[in-house]
């Protein structure tokens, strides 16, 4: 049973303060929204994963009674060729480049009847070569292989020690295309407003949004206001202007009414960006006693139509080092062009897929060497009187070099093994369980880039009734910033939950932002509201103590109060004064760190393994996650025990398949299984403390630690369950059950 | 879809009594959500596999994306705006306490699919729960803390055991 305090402040355990209209169905969602003859959208989209558009036939769909407007791909570049410029065009005009690319759409006031629209268009479509598989592309191709990026990072000189090393290893590692899957669509809301619109989007960057809107349609950014509501889950795809929001905006303006565009689940399986779709040839070079050397590393991201808005390939290539030493480094990392939904972030964005394939070959060095794999990790962790840690490793912007803040690697590492009981667990295997199921231990550790990207802006406001209004320009998507928010104001300025209001992410309230993503928001937003608070207490007090005729110096805030040594002053009047004057008090500050935080843990996975089946069940399950201070304890490790589940799927459960064709395989939940209650154990979680210098409340980010080890700790017990029935390394994720039979009777001779 | 293929429907939702047109076709989620307003009921795949839509219907969990408002006639169908009344029921405070909703998408059909296992099961181990529960799925939370917070649920409803602590 949770013991529940309820001051506010940093650090207190605090109920979240978001639930109450959450559990009684009153949440704010996009598709919740009642407007006034809201026009819904609803895209054809392509059938082929590369063809030639012939021709679209209407037969019938704009004549359908309720129906209001039909556009084709064609038909919009001729009349808004400007939407066409950049990128990914809202709707394709010659060729489609995926399945499920947008070639016409319809607008009614009922989704049913945009539907039915659809129906009545036949597209004549011409099929082109499908560019599938990226080994294929690369080994057919070689270097005239079309890449939509290629670039290399590293440091020091790996040859020479791969040359001198005793143990060299090389290994084809993979991880399967994935992606989000929030429980709520896409959502997207236009409507016109003066000249330009009011948008309100599932988004995890509203300023982002604005911005691609406004450029789109040739629009003042401030013409386009942008807010985010609750939001039904981001996990990093909801993050971007996606070809379809271009739509929805254009056609709000051009027919100067609310249209909407609201995803189903199919077309999330089909437009929604994909992610990690990796091959890594990585090879390894070691001393014989464990102590590594070098890592080179060749990725192979299977990028698929379209560059990614944001690309997440650097960012695997700057995790794998993590918390190890190594004199030097080498990775390529190449975006292959492919007929595939595009890819983009999806929780840890890359570092998972650099996570998994480091601690594979640690792995694969301990067993080699006969040294245990906590051993052989312990051989190589950066120690923590090395922090700040030079790691040589260029930043994914290229501007400077990561330097890992703080953090006590080898004290996660022992903290876990300890809470593992990892002995008992060691004794226990050497024998099958009744059933004949296997137990395996897996660990690893991590370190992660979190509070990324360049700033973070805070908008505080003294509101007329005394309270204090907290904005910023990361909104939440299930993360808890209205509680996380208010802590850090609770504390900044000495007031309780009561006397804070949160306000949505809105471009008109915030005029600047990022968004949240990367484990950002507390680090970046968290500590810009802070520095905006401590700016509002500050004017605050200037003005208080013009009214109390004191020194500033001599006053401090309490709840809904300003004290000074004789009496003092209710905010409520101090507001009302200031506002009498026909003036107001806010803040804004920006919080633009010189580089992110470092957070860092260790996970360890206790599994059974049947080797008939190939079903996996997760014993138990240790967590040791440093993030530095906590704001919300109950929030981090939701975000922790969530996070994990990510990981169970990328381990266990979830692929995009496609066949040669283009075509997706596992297009819906029940080819692509999302994991269940009973698939996800309770972790048991720990924490370090290390804090980060380098923001005011010293946090690190949270929001991927629970996922970014979780792939390696359970592929590595299970491939440990198999070892001694002769099973291989597990070299491929996601390990479904056929894999894992597979695994189990691999037979590899060391 | 033309007027006349319109059917008439009366039942009770949350307990009032309801009567409407609807299309053949209208599944119960878009009825409830459009037609009536009750937007609480969410839809995340409308495939019959998240349970994001889960109402009862005469008090059995179905998923309203499969059904059609048109069967509908003489039904009494529950979600999740009939659940609080003056206060929260036992099972939205449990997950409350229990930080088990993170962006609550989800978190009404799981409250109504917790409702009847309740019903059913009103002392339910963590195993039946998670067993119950494994049709509903949630993104954000991990699980956990929902089953938590229904075994708490199940202590609060029945008088037994943890009513305190
Ligand atoms: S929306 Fe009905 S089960 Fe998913
Ligand atoms: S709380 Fe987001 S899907 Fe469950």
């Amino acid at each position: 049973m949770p013991s529940v305090k309820n001051r506010g402040g940093i650090g207190d355990d605090l109920l979240r303060l978001e639930d109450d209209r959450l559990l009684k169905g009153q949440g704010r969602f996009v598709g919740d929204m009642r407007v006034p003859h809201v026009l819904e959208l609803a895209v054809l989209r392509s059938l082929h994963a590369h063809a030639e558009i012939v021709s679209i036939e209407d037969r019938g769909a704009s004549a359908l009674p309720g129906v209001v407007h039909v556009v084709t791909g064609a038909q919009l570049q001729e009349e808004a060729p400007g939407l066409f410029a950049l990128g990914q065009p809202p709707l394709v005009a010659g060729e489609t480049l995926y399945v499920g690319q947008g070639v016409a759409a319809a607008l009614a006031e009922d989704r049913y009847v945009a539907e039915d629209a659809l129906e009545k268009l036949f597209v004549r479509y011409r099929r082109l070569p499908v560019l599938s598989d990226v080994e294929r592309i690369v080994e057919e191709s070689g270097e005239a292989a079309v890449t939509l990026g290629d670039s290399v990072i590293g440091f020091g000189e790996v040859e020479p020690l791969f040359a001198a090393a005793d143990i060299v290893l090389e290994e084809r590692l993979a991880i399967g295309r994935a992606t989000a899957q929030p429980l709520e669509g896409r959502a997207i809301l236009a409507m016109p407003e003066g000249e330009g619109l009011l948008v309100y989007a599932a988004t995890q960057g509203p300023h982002g949004l604005r911005q691609g809107l406004a450029k789109a349609l040739s629009l003042a950014p401030e013409l386009v206001r942008v807010v985010a509501q609750d939001v039904g889950g981001g996990f990093g795809v909801k993050n971007g202007v996606y070809p379809d929001d271009i739509l929805v905006a254009y056609l709000a303006l051009k027919l100067q009414r609310p249209v909407r565009f609201q995803e189903d689940r199919r077309e999330h399986f089909l437009s929604t960006v994909h992610s990690r779709a990796q091959v890594h040839r990585i090879r390894v070079a070691a001393r014989r006693d464990g102590t590594l050397l070098a890592v080179d590393d060749d990725i192979l991201l299977d990028a698929g139509a379209y560059q990614a808005r944001v690309g997440y390939g650097r960012t695997t290539a700057v995790t794998i080092p993590g918390p190890y030493h190594l004199s030097a480094y080498r990775c390529r990392i190449r975006d292959v062009h492919t007929h595939k939904v595009p890819v983009g972030p999806y929780r840890g964005a890359g570092r998972p897929e650099g996570n998994f394939v480091m601690e594979r070959m640690l792995d694969a060095l301990s067993r080699r060497l006969g040294i245990d794999r906590a051993e052989i990790r312990r051989r190589n962790l950066i120690e923590p009187h090395e922090m700040p840690y030079d790691t040589r490793i260029p930043d994914r912007n290229g501007n400077g070099v990561i330097v890992y803040d703080s953090g006590d690697y080898p004290l996660a590492l022992e903290t876990a093994l300890k809470a593992a009981d990892i002995e008992t667990w060691r004794e226990r295997q050497k024998a099958p369980l009744p059933d004949g199921r296997r137990i395996g231990v897996g660990i690893a550790m991590f370190t992660e880039d979190t509070g990324v990207a360049p700033f973070e802006m805070g908008v505080v406001d003294l509101l007329e009734d005394g309270r204090i209004r907290i904005a910023s320009g990361s909104p939440a998507q299930g993360q808890g910033h209205e509680t996380t928010f208010t802590q850090i104001a609770c504390s900044a300025l000495s007031q309780t939950p009561g006397q804070i209001v949160y306000a949505d992410t809105d471009t008109a309230l915030v005029p600047a932002g990022i968004g949240t993503f990367g484990s950002r928001a507390t680090v970046m937003a968290g500590s810009a509201v802070h520095l905006a608070c401590k700016k509002l207490e500050d004017m605050v007090l200037t003005e208080a103590g013009a009214i109390l005729g004191e020194a500033k110096e001599r006053l401090s805030l309490s709840p809904g109060r300003v004290d000074a040594p004789q009496g003092g002053l209710q905010l409520r009047d101090l507001a009302a004064s200031i506002e009498a004057k026909g003036e107001h008090l806010r803040a804004e500050a920006v919080f633009r760190p010189e580089q992110p935080t470092y957070a860092d843990g260790c996970h360890i996975a206790m599994v059974a393994v049947d080797p008939l089946t190939g079903s996996v069940e997760i014993l138990k399950y240790i967590i040791v996650d440093d993030c530095g201070n906590v704001i919300s304890p109950r929030l981090v490790d939701g975000q922790i025990q969530g996070g994990l589940a990510f990981g169970v799927a990328a381990a266990l459960l979830e692929e995009l398949v496609y066949d040669n064709q283009g075509q997706l395989l596992t297009g819906s939940f029940m080819d692509y299984p999302l994991p269940t209650a009973l698939d996800v154990p309770a972790a048991e979680i720990h924490h370090l403390c290390s804090p980060s210098p380098r923001n005011p409340l010293g946090v690190k980010g949270v929001g991927e630690g629970g996922t970014v080890p979780a792939l390696a700790a359970i592929a590595g017990a299970v491939e440990d369950a198999l070892l001694p029935i002769g099973g291989g390394m597990a070299r491929q994720l996601p390990l479904t059950p056929e894999r894992v039979v597979r695994l189990a009777s691999a037979n590899e001779r060391q | 879809m033309q007027a006349e293929d319109r059917i008439r429907i009366n039942l009770t939702v949350n307990g009032s009594s309801v009567s409407q047109q609807v299309e053949a076709r209208r599944t119960l989620a878009d009825f409830l959500r459009y037609d009536l307003g009750l937007t609480g009921t969410h839809t995340g795949c409308e495939q019959g596999a998240c349970g994001a839509c889960t109402v009862l219907l005469d008090g059995v969990a179905v998923r309203s994306c499969l059904i059609f408002a048109s069967q509908l006639d003489g039904a009494a169908v529950e979600t999740v705006e009939g659940l609080a009344n003056e206060s929260l029921h036992p099972l939205q405070e449990a997950f409350h306490r229990h930080h088990a909703l993170q962006c609550g998408y989800c978190t009404p059909g799981f409250l109504m699919a917790a409702k009847e296992l309740l019903t059913v099961n009103p002392d339910p181990s963590e195993t039946e729960i998670r067993q119950a529960l494994s049709g509903q799925i949630c993104r954000c939370t991990g699980y956990e803390n929902i089953v938590q917070a229904v075994r708490e649920a199940a202590d609060t409803l029945h008088g037994a055991k943890g009513r305190d602590a």
